[in-house]
Protein backbone atom coordinates (compact mmCIF):
# COMPACT_ATOMS: atom_id res chain seq x y z
CA UNK A 1 0.00 0.00 0.00
CA UNK A 2 1.35 3.44 -0.83
CA UNK A 3 1.41 5.72 2.18
CA UNK A 4 1.58 9.44 2.81
CA UNK A 5 2.64 10.49 6.30
CA UNK A 6 1.60 14.00 7.34
CA UNK A 7 1.94 16.20 10.42
CA UNK A 8 0.64 19.73 11.06
CA UNK A 9 3.89 21.42 12.09
CA UNK A 10 7.57 21.14 11.12
CA UNK A 11 8.52 20.20 14.70
CA UNK A 12 6.14 17.23 14.70
CA UNK A 13 7.26 16.22 11.21
CA UNK A 14 10.92 16.30 12.25
CA UNK A 15 10.17 13.93 15.13
CA UNK A 16 8.38 11.50 12.84
CA UNK A 17 11.08 11.30 10.16
CA UNK A 18 12.22 12.55 6.76
CA UNK A 19 9.26 11.08 4.85
CA UNK A 20 6.72 13.08 6.82
CA UNK A 21 5.13 16.03 5.00
CA UNK A 22 4.07 19.22 6.77
CA UNK A 23 0.51 20.38 6.11
CA UNK A 24 0.00 23.24 8.51
CA UNK A 25 -2.63 23.17 11.21
CA UNK A 26 -6.41 23.56 11.21
CA UNK A 27 -8.35 24.41 8.04
CA UNK A 28 -5.22 25.52 6.21
CA UNK A 29 -3.78 22.06 6.82
CA UNK A 30 -6.81 20.35 5.30
CA UNK A 31 -6.39 22.37 2.10
CA UNK A 32 -2.68 21.51 1.97
CA UNK A 33 -3.49 17.83 2.50
CA UNK A 34 -5.91 17.91 -0.45
CA UNK A 35 -3.09 19.25 -2.63
CA UNK A 36 -0.71 16.54 -1.40
CA UNK A 37 -3.31 13.85 -2.10
CA UNK A 38 -3.84 15.09 -5.64
CA UNK A 39 -0.09 15.16 -6.20
CA UNK A 40 0.91 11.80 -4.62
CA UNK A 41 -2.30 9.74 -4.92
CA UNK A 42 -1.51 7.53 -1.91
CA UNK A 43 -3.78 4.65 -0.92
CA UNK A 44 -3.51 5.55 2.77
CA UNK A 45 -2.68 8.66 4.80
CA UNK A 46 -1.13 8.50 8.27
CA UNK A 47 -2.09 11.61 10.23
CA UNK A 48 0.42 12.03 13.05
CA UNK A 49 1.23 14.71 15.58
CA UNK A 50 0.66 16.00 19.09
CA UNK A 51 -2.65 16.44 20.86
CA UNK A 52 -4.27 17.44 24.11
CA UNK A 53 -5.25 14.68 26.52
CA UNK A 54 -8.86 14.22 27.62
CA UNK A 55 -8.65 10.73 29.14
CA UNK A 56 -7.53 11.55 32.69
CA UNK A 57 -5.56 8.31 33.02
CA UNK A 58 -3.08 9.38 30.32
CA UNK A 59 0.00 11.57 30.70
CA UNK A 60 2.45 13.36 28.43
CA UNK A 61 3.93 10.96 25.89
CA UNK A 62 1.01 8.55 25.88
CA UNK A 63 0.10 7.64 22.32
CA UNK A 64 -3.45 7.52 21.00
CA UNK A 65 -4.14 5.28 18.03
CA UNK A 66 -7.46 6.49 16.61
CA UNK A 67 -10.26 4.00 16.28
CA UNK A 68 -12.58 6.86 15.40
CA UNK A 69 -12.26 10.56 14.56
CA UNK A 70 -15.05 12.88 15.63
CA UNK A 71 -15.73 16.47 14.74
CA UNK A 72 -17.38 18.87 17.18
CA UNK A 73 -20.85 17.97 15.94
CA UNK A 74 -20.13 14.35 16.88
CA UNK A 75 -19.94 13.10 13.27
CA UNK A 76 -17.57 10.14 13.23
CA UNK A 77 -15.19 8.62 10.70
CA UNK A 78 -13.51 5.25 11.19
CA UNK A 79 -10.18 4.04 9.84
CA UNK A 80 -10.05 0.46 8.47
CA UNK A 81 -10.67 -1.84 11.45
CA UNK A 82 -8.18 -4.47 10.32
CA UNK A 83 -5.33 -1.97 10.01
CA UNK A 84 -6.18 -0.55 13.42
CA UNK A 85 -6.13 -4.04 14.95
CA UNK A 86 -2.79 -4.85 13.34
CA UNK A 87 -1.30 -1.52 14.45
CA UNK A 88 -2.57 -2.07 18.00
CA UNK A 89 -0.92 -5.49 18.12
CA UNK A 90 2.35 -4.17 16.68
CA UNK A 91 2.46 -1.29 19.17
CA UNK A 92 1.71 -3.65 22.05
CA UNK A 93 4.48 -6.00 20.91
CA UNK A 94 6.90 -3.08 20.94
CA UNK A 95 5.87 -2.18 24.49
CA UNK A 96 4.65 1.32 23.64
CA UNK A 97 2.44 3.25 26.07
CA UNK A 98 -0.71 3.74 24.07
CA UNK A 99 -4.47 3.41 23.93
CA UNK A 100 -6.75 2.79 21.00
CA UNK A 101 -9.53 5.32 21.37
CA UNK A 102 -11.34 8.25 19.80
CA UNK A 103 -9.89 11.60 18.79
CA UNK A 104 -12.07 14.68 18.68
CA UNK A 105 -11.20 17.60 16.42
CA UNK A 106 -12.00 21.20 17.41
CA UNK A 107 -11.38 24.62 15.87
CA UNK A 108 -9.55 26.19 18.86
CA UNK A 109 -7.33 24.70 21.56
CA UNK A 110 -9.18 23.22 24.55
CA UNK A 111 -7.25 25.07 27.17
CA UNK A 112 -8.56 24.34 30.66
CA UNK A 113 -9.13 21.16 32.72
CA UNK A 114 -12.86 21.97 33.01
CA UNK A 115 -13.25 22.32 29.24
CA UNK A 116 -11.35 19.07 28.75
CA UNK A 117 -13.54 17.31 31.33
CA UNK A 118 -16.70 18.43 29.56
CA UNK A 119 -15.38 17.29 26.18
CA UNK A 120 -14.38 13.94 27.71
CA UNK A 121 -17.81 13.44 29.25
CA UNK A 122 -19.47 14.37 25.97
CA UNK A 123 -17.45 12.32 23.50
CA UNK A 124 -15.32 9.79 25.39
CA UNK A 125 -12.37 10.75 23.20
CA UNK A 126 -8.93 10.17 24.69
CA UNK A 127 -7.45 13.16 22.89
CA UNK A 128 -8.30 16.42 21.19
CA UNK A 129 -6.61 18.05 18.21
CA UNK A 130 -7.35 20.55 15.45
CA UNK A 131 -6.92 18.37 12.37
CA UNK A 132 -7.66 14.63 12.49
CA UNK A 133 -11.39 14.58 11.64
CA UNK A 134 -10.98 17.19 8.90
CA UNK A 135 -7.95 15.39 7.45
CA UNK A 136 -9.76 12.04 7.57
CA UNK A 137 -12.68 13.61 5.69
CA UNK A 138 -10.32 14.99 3.02
CA UNK A 139 -8.64 11.58 2.68
CA UNK A 140 -12.02 9.86 2.31
CA UNK A 141 -13.11 12.44 -0.29
CA UNK A 142 -10.00 11.58 -2.30
CA UNK A 143 -10.60 7.83 -2.07
CA UNK A 144 -7.74 7.23 0.35
CA UNK A 145 -7.82 5.32 3.63
CA UNK A 146 -6.48 6.95 6.77
CA UNK A 147 -4.90 6.16 10.11
CA UNK A 148 -4.15 8.59 12.93
CA UNK A 149 -1.60 8.52 15.71
CA UNK A 150 -1.28 11.30 18.25
CA UNK A 151 0.99 11.80 21.25
CA UNK A 152 -0.36 13.67 24.24
CA UNK A 153 1.50 16.82 25.17
CA UNK A 154 -0.90 18.54 27.60
CA UNK A 155 -2.77 15.98 29.71
CA UNK A 156 -6.34 16.38 30.97
CA UNK A 157 -5.34 18.14 34.20
CA UNK A 158 -3.00 20.68 32.55
CA UNK A 159 -4.04 24.22 31.56
CA UNK A 160 -2.52 25.76 28.46
CA UNK A 161 -0.79 29.15 28.78
CA UNK A 162 -3.20 32.03 28.15
CA UNK A 163 -1.43 33.14 24.98
CA UNK A 164 -2.26 29.77 23.35
CA UNK A 165 -5.98 29.90 24.12
CA UNK A 166 -6.89 31.55 20.85
CA UNK A 167 -4.30 29.79 18.68
CA UNK A 168 -5.83 29.05 15.29
CA UNK A 169 -3.01 27.22 13.58
CA UNK A 170 -1.95 30.26 11.58
CA UNK A 171 0.66 31.58 14.02
CA UNK A 172 4.13 30.08 13.68
CA UNK A 173 6.44 28.84 16.45
CA UNK A 174 8.42 32.07 16.70
CA UNK A 175 5.32 34.26 17.01
CA UNK A 176 3.90 31.84 19.60
CA UNK A 177 7.11 31.87 21.64
CA UNK A 178 7.21 35.67 21.46
CA UNK A 179 3.61 35.86 22.68
CA UNK A 180 4.52 33.71 25.69
CA UNK A 181 7.69 35.70 26.39
CA UNK A 182 5.65 38.90 26.59
CA UNK A 183 3.25 37.43 29.17
CA UNK A 184 5.16 36.54 32.38
CA UNK A 185 2.09 34.87 33.89
CA UNK A 186 2.31 32.30 31.02
CA UNK A 187 5.87 31.33 31.82
CA UNK A 188 5.08 28.63 34.35
CA UNK A 189 2.51 27.00 32.08
CA UNK A 190 4.86 27.30 29.13
CA UNK A 191 7.60 25.63 31.18
CA UNK A 192 5.30 22.71 31.97
CA UNK A 193 4.37 22.42 28.32
CA UNK A 194 8.02 22.50 27.27
CA UNK A 195 8.81 19.73 29.76
CA UNK A 196 5.97 17.62 28.33
CA UNK A 197 7.10 18.24 24.75
CA UNK A 198 10.14 15.99 25.01
CA UNK A 199 8.34 12.72 25.99
CA UNK A 200 5.55 13.53 23.53
CA UNK A 201 7.93 13.91 20.58
CA UNK A 202 9.88 10.83 21.67
CA UNK A 203 6.67 8.79 21.70
CA UNK A 204 5.79 10.06 18.26
CA UNK A 205 9.26 9.17 16.99
CA UNK A 206 8.86 5.62 18.32
CA UNK A 207 5.23 5.03 17.41
CA UNK A 208 4.80 6.61 13.98
CA UNK A 209 7.19 4.28 12.10
CA UNK A 210 5.39 1.24 13.55
CA UNK A 211 1.96 2.44 12.49
CA UNK A 212 3.37 3.51 9.10
CA UNK A 213 4.81 0.03 8.56
CA UNK A 214 1.51 -1.63 9.47
CA UNK A 215 -0.44 0.78 7.24
CA UNK A 216 1.87 -0.04 4.32
CA UNK A 217 1.72 -3.79 4.90
CA UNK A 218 -1.99 -4.23 5.58
CA UNK A 219 -4.36 -4.66 2.70
CA UNK A 220 -7.75 -4.10 4.33
CA UNK A 221 -10.40 -6.73 3.61
CA UNK A 222 -13.20 -4.24 3.95
CA UNK A 223 -15.03 -3.84 7.20
CA UNK A 224 -18.11 -5.71 5.90
CA UNK A 225 -16.03 -8.91 5.73
CA UNK A 226 -14.75 -8.53 9.30
CA UNK A 227 -18.11 -8.30 11.07
CA UNK B 1 -20.47 6.74 61.09
CA UNK B 2 -20.03 5.69 57.43
CA UNK B 3 -17.30 3.19 56.59
CA UNK B 4 -15.96 1.88 59.93
CA UNK B 5 -12.63 3.34 61.00
CA UNK B 6 -11.15 -0.16 61.27
CA UNK B 7 -11.96 -0.76 57.61
CA UNK B 8 -10.81 2.70 56.53
CA UNK B 9 -7.44 2.18 58.26
CA UNK B 10 -6.99 -1.35 56.89
CA UNK B 11 -7.76 -0.24 53.33
CA UNK B 12 -5.49 2.84 53.66
CA UNK B 13 -2.65 0.65 54.98
CA UNK B 14 -3.13 -1.78 52.09
CA UNK B 15 -3.11 1.04 49.52
CA UNK B 16 -0.01 2.59 51.03
CA UNK B 17 1.74 -0.78 50.86
CA UNK B 18 0.88 -1.14 47.17
CA UNK B 19 2.25 2.35 46.52
CA UNK B 20 5.48 1.57 48.38
CA UNK B 21 5.82 -1.67 46.41
CA UNK B 22 5.26 0.43 43.26
CA UNK B 23 2.61 -1.95 42.01
CA UNK B 24 0.98 -0.59 38.88
CA UNK B 25 -2.16 -2.73 39.11
CA UNK B 26 -3.63 -4.09 42.30
CA UNK B 27 -7.11 -5.12 43.41
CA UNK B 28 -9.20 -3.23 45.92
CA UNK B 29 -12.39 -5.30 46.11
CA UNK B 30 -12.72 -8.95 45.16
CA UNK B 31 -16.08 -9.51 43.49
CA UNK B 32 -16.82 -13.08 44.52
CA UNK B 33 -19.65 -14.81 42.70
CA UNK B 34 -19.97 -18.25 44.29
CA UNK B 35 -23.02 -18.96 42.12
CA UNK B 36 -25.07 -17.44 39.30
CA UNK B 37 -28.37 -18.92 40.45
CA UNK B 38 -30.87 -16.33 41.67
CA UNK B 39 -34.39 -16.39 43.06
CA UNK B 40 -35.34 -13.23 41.11
CA UNK B 41 -35.21 -12.16 37.48
CA UNK B 42 -34.62 -8.40 37.72
CA UNK B 43 -35.28 -6.49 34.53
CA UNK B 44 -31.82 -4.89 34.45
CA UNK B 45 -29.75 -7.95 35.40
CA UNK B 46 -27.24 -9.53 33.02
CA UNK B 47 -25.83 -12.14 35.39
CA UNK B 48 -28.39 -14.91 35.36
CA UNK B 49 -28.70 -15.82 31.67
CA UNK B 50 -26.33 -18.79 31.86
CA UNK B 51 -27.19 -22.38 30.84
CA UNK B 52 -28.70 -24.61 33.52
CA UNK B 53 -25.49 -26.56 34.19
CA UNK B 54 -23.65 -23.33 35.01
CA UNK B 55 -26.52 -22.09 37.18
CA UNK B 56 -26.25 -25.38 39.08
CA UNK B 57 -22.51 -24.97 39.69
CA UNK B 58 -21.44 -23.44 43.03
CA UNK B 59 -17.97 -22.51 44.26
CA UNK B 60 -16.98 -24.45 47.37
CA UNK B 61 -15.99 -22.54 50.53
CA UNK B 62 -12.39 -23.64 49.94
CA UNK B 63 -12.43 -22.20 46.41
CA UNK B 64 -13.82 -18.92 47.76
CA UNK B 65 -11.13 -18.65 50.46
CA UNK B 66 -8.42 -19.56 47.96
CA UNK B 67 -9.66 -16.81 45.61
CA UNK B 68 -9.55 -14.26 48.45
CA UNK B 69 -5.99 -15.25 49.38
CA UNK B 70 -4.80 -15.38 45.77
CA UNK B 71 -6.20 -11.94 45.02
CA UNK B 72 -5.21 -10.27 48.29
CA UNK B 73 -7.82 -7.48 48.17
CA UNK B 74 -8.80 -6.23 51.62
CA UNK B 75 -12.50 -6.13 50.75
CA UNK B 76 -14.65 -8.96 49.40
CA UNK B 77 -18.06 -8.34 47.90
CA UNK B 78 -20.05 -11.58 47.72
CA UNK B 79 -22.44 -11.22 44.82
CA UNK B 80 -23.99 -13.54 42.30
CA UNK B 81 -26.72 -14.69 41.66
CA UNK B 82 -28.21 -14.62 45.11
CA UNK B 83 -25.50 -15.64 47.60
CA UNK B 84 -28.03 -16.74 50.22
CA UNK B 85 -29.10 -19.61 47.92
CA UNK B 86 -25.61 -21.10 48.43
CA UNK B 87 -26.00 -23.85 51.05
CA UNK B 88 -22.62 -23.07 52.63
CA UNK B 89 -22.72 -19.28 52.56
CA UNK B 90 -22.26 -19.13 56.36
CA UNK B 91 -19.03 -21.13 56.08
CA UNK B 92 -17.80 -18.98 53.20
CA UNK B 93 -18.41 -15.82 55.27
CA UNK B 94 -16.82 -17.28 58.39
CA UNK B 95 -13.68 -18.31 56.52
CA UNK B 96 -13.32 -14.87 54.97
CA UNK B 97 -13.73 -13.21 58.38
CA UNK B 98 -10.98 -15.50 59.73
CA UNK B 99 -8.80 -14.11 56.93
CA UNK B 100 -9.67 -10.57 58.10
CA UNK B 101 -11.44 -9.62 54.90
CA UNK B 102 -14.11 -6.91 55.02
CA UNK B 103 -17.15 -8.57 53.52
CA UNK B 104 -20.17 -7.07 51.78
CA UNK B 105 -22.72 -9.86 51.56
CA UNK B 106 -24.99 -8.68 48.74
CA UNK B 107 -28.52 -10.01 48.88
CA UNK B 108 -32.09 -9.30 47.86
CA UNK B 109 -32.94 -10.28 51.46
CA UNK B 110 -35.67 -12.78 50.49
CA UNK B 111 -33.82 -15.53 52.40
CA UNK B 112 -32.14 -13.29 54.97
CA UNK B 113 -34.48 -14.33 57.77
CA UNK B 114 -33.32 -17.98 57.40
CA UNK B 115 -29.63 -17.13 57.52
CA UNK B 116 -29.44 -14.53 60.28
CA UNK B 117 -29.33 -17.17 63.05
CA UNK B 118 -26.43 -18.93 61.28
CA UNK B 119 -24.32 -15.88 60.54
CA UNK B 120 -22.65 -13.89 63.32
CA UNK B 121 -22.49 -10.08 63.55
CA UNK B 122 -18.91 -8.94 63.05
CA UNK B 123 -17.10 -5.67 62.33
CA UNK B 124 -15.85 -7.45 59.21
CA UNK B 125 -19.34 -8.27 57.89
CA UNK B 126 -21.80 -5.90 56.25
CA UNK B 127 -25.06 -7.20 54.86
CA UNK B 128 -25.73 -5.22 51.69
CA UNK B 129 -29.36 -5.28 50.66
CA UNK B 130 -30.47 -4.55 47.11
CA UNK B 131 -32.95 -1.62 47.14
CA UNK B 132 -33.86 0.02 43.83
CA UNK B 133 -36.69 2.21 45.07
CA UNK B 134 -39.65 2.44 47.37
CA UNK B 135 -42.26 -0.34 47.28
CA UNK B 136 -43.74 0.13 43.80
CA UNK B 137 -40.47 1.00 42.07
CA UNK B 138 -38.44 -1.76 43.74
CA UNK B 139 -40.99 -4.50 43.10
CA UNK B 140 -41.18 -3.41 39.46
CA UNK B 141 -37.37 -3.48 39.11
CA UNK B 142 -37.14 -7.01 40.56
CA UNK B 143 -40.30 -8.07 38.72
CA UNK B 144 -42.05 -9.49 41.79
CA UNK B 145 -44.53 -8.08 44.27
CA UNK B 146 -43.73 -8.23 47.97
CA UNK B 147 -39.92 -8.20 47.67
CA UNK B 148 -39.63 -4.64 49.01
CA UNK B 149 -41.56 -5.56 52.17
CA UNK B 150 -39.38 -8.65 52.68
CA UNK B 151 -36.23 -6.60 52.25
CA UNK B 152 -37.43 -3.99 54.75
CA UNK B 153 -38.33 -6.71 57.27
CA UNK B 154 -34.94 -8.35 56.71
CA UNK B 155 -33.07 -5.08 57.28
CA UNK B 156 -35.01 -4.34 60.47
CA UNK B 157 -34.32 -7.81 61.85
CA UNK B 158 -30.64 -7.72 60.93
CA UNK B 159 -30.25 -4.31 62.60
CA UNK B 160 -32.02 -5.58 65.73
CA UNK B 161 -29.57 -8.46 65.93
CA UNK B 162 -26.55 -6.18 65.71
CA UNK B 163 -25.50 -6.64 62.09
CA UNK B 164 -24.05 -3.81 60.05
CA UNK B 165 -26.43 -3.24 57.16
CA UNK B 166 -25.97 -1.20 54.01
CA UNK B 167 -28.02 -0.93 50.87
CA UNK B 168 -27.13 -0.99 47.20
CA UNK B 169 -29.29 1.03 44.82
CA UNK B 170 -29.13 0.85 41.05
CA UNK B 171 -30.44 3.92 39.25
CA UNK B 172 -32.37 3.29 36.01
CA UNK B 173 -34.08 5.63 33.58
CA UNK B 174 -37.38 5.41 35.41
CA UNK B 175 -35.83 6.25 38.80
CA UNK B 176 -37.10 9.75 39.54
CA UNK B 177 -34.69 11.91 41.56
CA UNK B 178 -37.51 12.78 43.96
CA UNK B 179 -38.29 9.14 44.60
CA UNK B 180 -34.61 8.33 45.01
CA UNK B 181 -34.45 11.09 47.63
CA UNK B 182 -37.49 9.64 49.39
CA UNK B 183 -35.87 6.20 49.33
CA UNK B 184 -32.61 7.49 50.83
CA UNK B 185 -34.52 9.37 53.53
CA UNK B 186 -36.48 6.20 54.33
CA UNK B 187 -33.33 4.06 54.47
CA UNK B 188 -31.51 6.53 56.71
CA UNK B 189 -34.35 7.72 58.98
CA UNK B 190 -36.70 4.75 59.22
CA UNK B 191 -34.38 1.78 58.77
CA UNK B 192 -31.25 3.46 60.14
CA UNK B 193 -28.94 1.62 57.74
CA UNK B 194 -25.22 2.09 58.32
CA UNK B 195 -24.58 3.32 54.79
CA UNK B 196 -25.77 3.29 51.22
CA UNK B 197 -24.20 2.55 47.87
CA UNK B 198 -25.56 3.88 44.61
CA UNK B 199 -24.65 3.21 41.01
CA UNK B 200 -26.15 3.71 37.58
CA UNK B 201 -27.31 0.49 35.89
CA UNK B 202 -24.97 -1.05 33.34
CA UNK B 203 -26.55 -1.75 29.95
CA UNK B 204 -26.01 -5.50 29.93
CA UNK B 205 -26.78 -6.76 26.40
CA UNK B 206 -28.44 -9.83 27.96
CA UNK B 207 -30.68 -7.93 30.40
CA UNK B 208 -34.37 -8.79 29.90
CA UNK B 209 -35.43 -5.14 29.51
CA UNK B 210 -33.04 -3.01 27.46
CA UNK B 211 -35.17 0.12 27.76
CA UNK B 212 -34.39 0.71 31.45
CA UNK B 213 -30.81 1.91 31.05
CA UNK B 214 -29.64 5.51 31.14
CA UNK B 215 -27.16 6.96 28.65
CA UNK B 216 -24.14 8.72 30.13
CA UNK B 217 -25.38 12.34 29.83
CA UNK B 218 -28.72 11.27 31.37
CA UNK B 219 -26.87 9.53 34.20
CA UNK B 220 -24.95 12.69 34.99
CA UNK B 221 -28.11 14.83 34.93
CA UNK B 222 -29.99 12.32 37.10
CA UNK B 223 -27.25 12.09 39.73
CA UNK B 224 -26.84 15.88 39.79
CA UNK B 225 -30.52 16.15 40.47
CA UNK B 226 -30.50 13.42 43.17
CA UNK B 227 -27.44 14.76 45.00
CA UNK B 228 -28.57 18.39 44.79
CA UNK B 229 -31.35 17.56 47.26
CA UNK B 230 -31.32 19.58 50.52
CA UNK B 231 -31.59 16.21 52.32
CA UNK B 232 -28.21 15.19 50.90
CA UNK B 233 -26.35 16.07 54.12
CA UNK B 234 -28.26 13.39 56.03
CA UNK B 235 -27.36 10.60 53.62
CA UNK B 236 -24.41 8.34 54.45
CA UNK B 237 -22.83 6.85 51.35
CA UNK B 238 -20.18 4.15 51.34
CA UNK B 239 -18.43 6.02 48.52
CA UNK B 240 -15.55 8.44 48.25
CA UNK B 241 -16.51 12.10 47.62
CA UNK B 242 -14.53 11.84 44.37
CA UNK B 243 -16.81 9.08 43.08
CA UNK B 244 -19.91 11.12 43.91
CA UNK B 245 -18.35 14.09 42.06
CA UNK B 246 -17.75 11.82 39.09
CA UNK B 247 -21.37 10.68 39.01
CA UNK B 248 -22.42 14.35 38.81
CA UNK B 249 -20.02 15.08 35.91
CA UNK B 250 -17.84 17.31 38.09
CA UNK B 251 -14.81 15.14 37.64
CA UNK B 252 -13.29 13.22 34.71
CA UNK B 253 -12.21 9.67 35.45
CA UNK B 254 -11.22 6.53 33.56
CA UNK B 255 -12.26 3.05 34.66
CA UNK B 256 -9.92 0.91 36.77
CA UNK B 257 -11.19 -2.48 35.61
CA UNK B 258 -8.61 -4.46 37.60
CA UNK B 259 -9.59 -2.71 40.84
CA UNK B 260 -12.58 -5.03 41.34
CA UNK B 261 -11.54 -8.39 39.88
CA UNK B 262 -14.29 -10.99 39.61
CA UNK B 263 -13.99 -14.66 40.56
CA UNK B 264 -17.01 -16.67 39.48
CA UNK B 265 -17.79 -20.34 38.96
CA UNK B 266 -16.23 -19.96 35.49
CA UNK B 267 -12.88 -18.58 36.71
CA UNK B 268 -11.38 -15.07 36.90
CA UNK B 269 -13.61 -13.00 34.66
CA UNK B 270 -11.97 -10.84 32.02
CA UNK B 271 -11.97 -7.84 31.76
CA UNK B 272 -14.32 -6.72 34.54
CA UNK B 273 -17.31 -7.46 36.72
CA UNK B 274 -19.75 -6.36 34.02
CA UNK B 275 -18.20 -7.78 30.84
CA UNK B 276 -17.26 -11.42 30.39
CA UNK B 277 -15.02 -11.78 27.38
CA UNK B 278 -13.05 -14.74 28.70
CA UNK B 279 -11.85 -16.34 31.93
CA UNK B 280 -8.34 -16.67 33.38
CA UNK B 281 -7.32 -19.68 35.43
CA UNK B 282 -5.47 -17.65 38.04
CA UNK B 283 -5.51 -14.11 39.38
CA UNK B 284 -1.92 -13.57 38.23
CA UNK B 285 -2.88 -14.65 34.71
CA UNK B 286 -5.81 -12.21 34.80
CA UNK B 287 -3.65 -9.27 35.85
CA UNK B 288 -0.65 -10.02 33.65
CA UNK B 289 -2.23 -11.27 30.45
CA UNK B 290 -5.23 -9.00 30.07
CA UNK B 291 -4.80 -6.20 27.56
CA UNK B 292 -6.17 -3.59 30.00
CA UNK B 293 -5.50 -0.67 27.67
CA UNK B 294 -8.27 -1.94 25.39
CA UNK B 295 -11.00 -1.29 27.93
CA UNK B 296 -12.56 1.82 29.37
CA UNK B 297 -14.60 4.84 28.39
CA UNK B 298 -13.78 5.84 24.82
CA UNK B 299 -11.79 2.68 24.20
CA UNK B 300 -14.51 0.04 24.04
CA UNK B 301 -18.06 0.74 22.87
CA UNK B 302 -19.43 -1.45 25.67
CA UNK B 303 -17.98 0.97 28.23
CA UNK B 304 -19.71 4.04 26.74
CA UNK B 305 -22.59 4.12 29.20
CA UNK B 306 -20.84 2.61 32.20
CA UNK B 307 -20.32 4.73 35.32
CA UNK B 308 -20.66 1.82 37.74
CA UNK B 309 -18.87 1.83 41.09
CA UNK B 310 -17.20 -1.51 40.32
CA UNK B 311 -15.13 0.28 37.67
CA UNK B 312 -14.79 3.81 38.94
CA UNK B 313 -14.68 3.62 42.74
CA UNK B 314 -11.16 2.16 42.55
CA UNK B 315 -10.13 5.14 40.38
CA UNK B 316 -11.74 7.47 42.90
CA UNK B 317 -9.84 5.82 45.76
CA UNK B 318 -6.59 6.25 43.81
CA UNK B 319 -7.39 9.95 43.21
CA UNK B 320 -8.21 10.36 46.90
CA UNK B 321 -4.88 8.84 47.91
CA UNK B 322 -3.01 11.05 45.46
CA UNK B 323 -4.44 14.34 46.74
CA UNK B 324 -4.05 15.48 50.37
CA UNK B 325 -7.11 17.69 49.97
CA UNK B 326 -9.26 14.82 48.75
CA UNK B 327 -7.83 12.66 51.53
CA UNK B 328 -9.02 15.15 54.13
CA UNK B 329 -12.40 15.41 52.41
CA UNK B 330 -12.79 11.61 52.42
CA UNK B 331 -11.66 11.40 56.06
CA UNK B 332 -14.24 14.01 57.06
CA UNK B 333 -16.84 12.08 55.09
CA UNK B 334 -15.88 8.88 56.91
CA UNK B 335 -15.94 10.55 60.32
CA UNK B 336 -19.23 12.26 59.57
CA UNK B 337 -20.48 9.34 57.55
CA UNK B 338 -21.55 11.59 54.71
CA UNK B 339 -19.19 11.48 51.77
CA UNK B 340 -19.66 14.71 49.88
CA UNK B 341 -21.20 16.09 46.77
Amino acid sequence: MSLLVVAPTPREARAIGPDCRVTGAGERGALALADLLREHKPETVLIAGLCGGLDPSLGPGHLILAREALDESGEALQPPAMTVTNARRAMRNEGLRFVCSRLVTVAKPVATPDAKRDLWNEHGAAGVDMETAAFARVAADHGAGWMALRAIIDPAAMSLPGSLHGWDGERGEFATALGIALRPRDWLGAGRLAAALRPALRALREGAPIVARVARDTVPLGDDLLA
Amino acid sequence: MGIPLRQAFAVSRYLLKQKLLRKERYPLVLMLEPLYRCNLECEGCGKIQHPEEILNTYLSPEECWEAAEECGAPVVSIAGGEPLIHPQIDQIVEGLIERKKFIYLCTNAILLDRWLPKLKPSPYLTISVHMDGLREQHDKAVDREGVFDKAVAGIRKAKEQGYRVSTNTTVFNDSSPTEMGDLFNFLMDDLNVDGMMVSPGYDYPKAPNQSVFLKRPEMIATFKSILDSPDRRRWRFFHTPVFLDFLQGKRAMQCTAWGNPTRSVLGWQRPCYLMNESYAKTFVELIEETEWERYGYGRDARCTNCMAHCGYEATAVGATMASPLEGVRAALGTMGGRGSS
